[in-house]
């Protein structure tokens, strides 16, 4: 029995919304393809504020750009490239299946002294962190 | 005894289509809209709840009683002798079994808990729906919503491009 009253589409967008604010960024980004109505939902910053975190770091100037103003293009930005915070020296990306925080840890502030040497056998000196925010 | 009967106040709950439904205050306090209308003192005996059938209000009123804490003079005495992880565990299996319904009636259960503002109800019946969003391909994603790809070719071939970045 297909009828009108078994679309999903009859849900208001601020239910619909809802329902894939309790996606992930990967399903809502999947969602967005479904129809124009799951696209105006699944790309609303309340949707992608759920997956940005509400605390982040001061990133070094220009590493986000005006560009990046909705929430959707900033966890964009930030987890296909990771960002510079200058006070902390580190990275920070985001996971884009979880939205979690990654933190790339400079040698430096690791104290690792022989880092030099470390650099030389292999070009990683950057220690991966990961953590749920 | 004054004060037990005071606790078990009724309130008459009506739905459009005339059914009336007598509950428990604290039952009908689940949704934070009922509960405003009771403390606001805009409530009398009897309140309408608009646009939600008598079939929808049924099954809603159902989950408050189930749902409804157990604490006071009664409920004390019952978390006393049940473990709360088996409470919990309990009632996971009844949402479980609750929430086997229709579509129809699952999206007017999500409408109906986002009127009444009843978040455990609103969580259960949305979780349930995107469990369909994360698993499945579109076209599986559009029959099991019964959503229409309304988007021309090269528009959804646009947007699929638009977002390739979150599978990459």
């Amino acid at each position: 029995m297909e009828t009108a009253s078994s679309e999903i589409g009859r849900l208001p967008e601020k239910l619909l919304v809802r329902v894939i604010s309790l996606t992930s960024p990967v399903a809502a980004s999947h969602a967005a393809s479904v129809s124009r109505a799951f696209r105006a939902a699944a790309d609303s910053d309340t949707v992608w504020s759920c997956f940005v975190p509400r605390e982040l770091p001061r990133f070094a100037k220009k590493q986000i750009s005006p560009s990046t103003a909705s929430k959707k293009a900033l966890f964009r930005r930030l987890s296909c490239l990771p960002a510079f915070i200058p006070r902390k020296l580190m990275h920070m990306r985001l996971d884009k299946a979880t939205g979690a925080k990654c933190f790339m840890l400079s040698a430096e502030i690791l104290q690792i002294t022989k880092y030099r040497r470390y650099q030389k056998c292999c070009s990683c000196c950057f220690l991966f962190v990961s953590f749920w925010s | 005894m004054a004060t037990r009967e005071a606790g078990k106040k009724m309130i008459m709950l009506k739905s459009p289509d005339g059914m009336e439904f007598e509950v428990e205050e604290a039952v009908a306090m689940e949704s934070q809209t009922i509960r405003k209308m009771i403390e606001d003192d805009c409530a009398d005996t009897a309140i309408l709840i608009p646009n939600i059938n008598s079939k929808i209000l049924s099954r809603v009123i159902e989950y408050c009683n189930k749902h409804v804490p157990t604490t006071g003079a009664t409920g004390a005495a019952a978390s006393d002798t049940v473990a709360p992880a088996a409470l919990a565990e309990d009632l996971k299996i009844w949402d479980a079994e609750f929430i086997k319904v229709n579509r129809a009636t699952r999206f007017d259960l999500i409408q109906a808990a986002s009127y009444l503002n009843i978040k455990g109800l609103l969580d259960l019946t949305s979780q349930t729906t995107i469990d369909t969003i994360s698993d499945n391909s579109l076209e599986e994603i559009r029959s099991f919503l019964s959503t229409k790809n309304d988007y021309l070719p090269e528009e959804e071939q646009t947007i699929r491009r638009e977002n390739q970045w979150a599978f990459q």
